[in-house]
């Protein structure tokens, strides 16, 4: 069965939207990513014009992590305090981001700089995310294995360790506006995520995503939040900035296709449910290890076509 | 028989032969069904069926083709020697958005190169009167002419086949079945058929057929550029309303 889509002026399958839909909100639900950086070149690939992929994108996103964010704050996995936070740093950031790009623009040469942070950042946060979860995968095993007393032992060692960490970041303790943050179990100055979410911000706004695969490595090591807390306060956080995108994209540039984003916002709710349920069942550096197999997964793919010569040597605009 | 009558009657078969000809080139027809094409919900493109009459060739051209317009593009290249990527903007001016061309033999075989030009039948045509503005260092015209034409195709925009078009001597009439593509954008199209004999085109017919969108996706269209505001309120309150909703369905389902 085929629908025709108002905007993008093109005819799709129904049941290959939604199963996009359907994916990339299970990816949402487990990781708490809005999946902009999967489901705008999968649009494309089905034949939807770059702008309006991107654009409907940001809607459905607004849907999955929407759907994602009550499923995750009933299991009291969204620090509101956080996210608030980051949201105001990564309204900020979005907002030079594009002024960066435009000046970028003017100067030429953007193309080539947003696609190389696009490789590099994904890149390099697959890469490491990677390692890390293998290697705390590996600490694991060898901790079950250990008798009781060298158990304490470790522990002992490992604290020492933090304490000896912990003093080494005075700076970031020294900062002013001191929060504890109730729901992470962390103590942060409120300029710190407001930082952070402008870093990304800016990031995001170059490469065109909501840059949830960005601030999701950002608070488990930069802000050293617990994973599941981690999921659902970057949902919480990605639907206001979509909300955002959605408007603008349809005021401006008249790029937002709506039939399009239903068919996959009923896909990307659901999946996102399913994400969430399934997120429980597994450790949380099952799901980092995964996670990163994907974002690396998703830079060969970039590589591959950055480097294999394209069949065809012309383009629409727009798009990443 | 005098001088005057001998005149008269010569006068007389020349016009009769005028008109017989006159009636006979205009006796080619040619019609699309449907004239008219609507676009709904289901759309999907749709099977156009150009039939004609009054065929007294043994070869005949149809061409269906939109205005000439400006299509803007990027073009790719390897930044650097080594990355291939989109390096700048390249403008085909004077190209139609849609280019169908079908013919019972080879139109090259069938029609010399001047007249393909001069009437503009084919891509041979097309890109001699197309032009190519871009800022690209070492523009090869030909190459860049020739990569539009296979982008175009690739989204069947574009389409150039011989032998499809069906020819009824007995009847002098002629068909072809189109599968119309749904990337073609609503507008108008002029479908022309070209009734060809030794090299010339001796008769001529055109028809037009209307793409257009109706109901549901008119009036979204509609909204989308008429009123943007509401549109994206709209298009944020249903997205919100369909998570939340199927997270409280989820939630029905007794999970937690």
């Amino acid at each position: 069965m085929y629908i025709y889509l108002p905007i993008a002026l093109t005819s799709v399958n129904l049941l290959l939207v939604v199963g996009l839909g359907l994916l990339v909100g299970l990816l949402s639900g487990l990781f708490g990513v809005g999946g902009g950086f999967l489901m705008t070149p999968l649009l494309m690939m089905i034949g939807i014009p770059p702008t309006v992929a991107a654009a409907t994108d940001a809607n459905q996103i607004v849907a999955a992590s929407a759907s994602g964010t009550l499923a995750h704050w009933r299991l009291g996995n969204v620090d509101f305090k956080m996210g608030l936070l980051l949201l105001v740093g990564g309204f900020a950031g979005g907002a030079l981001g594009v002024h960066v790009i435009k000046v970028l623009r003017a100067t030429g040469g953007a193309d080539f700089l947003i696609k190389m942070t696009y490789v590099i950042m994904l890149g390099v946060v697959g890469t490491f995310m990677f390692f890390e979860s293998l290697h705390a995968m590996k600490k694991q095993k060898a901790v079950s294995l250990m008798s009781e007393e060298e158990r304490l032992e470790a522990e002992r060692k490992e604290k020492q360790k933090a304490t000896a960490k912990a003093k080494k970041k005075n700076f970031i303790s020294s900062l002013p506006f001191q929060i504890y943050f109730e729901k992470s179990g962390v103590t942060h100055s409120a300029l710190l995520p407001v930082g952070l979410g402008i870093f990304v911000g800016v990031l995001a706004a170059i490469m065109g995503v909501g840059g949830g695969f960005l601030m999701v490595p950002v608070m488990i090591y930069l802000l050293r939040m617990p994973m599941h807390v981690v999921v659902g306060t970057s949902l919480f956080q990605i639907m206001f900035t979509c909300v955002e995108v959605t408007f603008l994209q349809s005021y401006q540039n008249h790029t937002v296709d709506i039939i399009l984003a239903i068919l996959l916002l009923l896909g990307s709710t659901i999946g996102a449910q399913v994400g969430t349920k399934l997120g429980k069942k597994l450790h949380g550096d099952q799901l980092k290890i995964l996670l990163a197999m994907i974002v690396l997964g998703v830079t060969i793919k970039m590589i591959l076509g950055l480097v294999l010569e394209p069949s065809l040597l012309l383009a629409h605009g727009g798009g990443h | 028989m005098t001088r005057i009558q001998m005149l008269l009657k010569t006068a007389t078969v020349v016009i009769v032969l005028l008109l017989f000809s006159f009636a006979q080139a205009s006796a080619l027809t040619v019609e699309a069904t449907p004239g008219k094409i609507p676009i709904t919900l289901g759309y999907h493109g749709t099977k156009l069926k150009v039939r004609g009459t009054g065929l007294t060739t043994s070869d005949v051209i149809i061409q269906i083709s939109s205005k000439p317009e400006a299509e803007h593009l990027k073009y790719k290249g390897k930044a650097g020697g080594i990355f291939w990527m989109k390096l700048g903007n390249i403008v085909f001016e004077n190209v139609p958005k849609v280019y169908l061309v079908y013919s019972t033999k080879d139109i090259h075989k069938i029609l010399p190169p001047e007249i393909c030009r001069e009437l503009a039948i084919g891509y041979d045509a097309l890109s001699e009167k197309a032009k190519i503005k871009t800022k690209m260092k070492d523009f090869d015209r030909d190459k860049w002419i020739v990569e539009f034409i296979k982008f175009m195709e690739e989204d069947e925009l574009y389409d150039q086949e011989d032998g499809v078009v069906q020819i009824d001597q007995k009847n002098h009439t002629f068909s072809v079945d189109i599968d119309w593509p749904f990337e073609a954008p609503p507008g108008e199209y002029v479908v022309e058929a070209f009734a060809v004999e030794n090299g010339q085109v001796v008769e001529r017919a055109q028809t037009k057929i209307r793409v257009e969108k109706v109901g549901l996706i008119k009036h979204l269209t509609h909204m989308a550029f008429e009123k943007p505001a509401l549109y994206g309120v709209i298009a944020i309150i249903v997205a919100i309303v369909a998570g939340f909703g199927v997270g409280i369905v989820f939630k029905g389902g007794g999970a937690h």
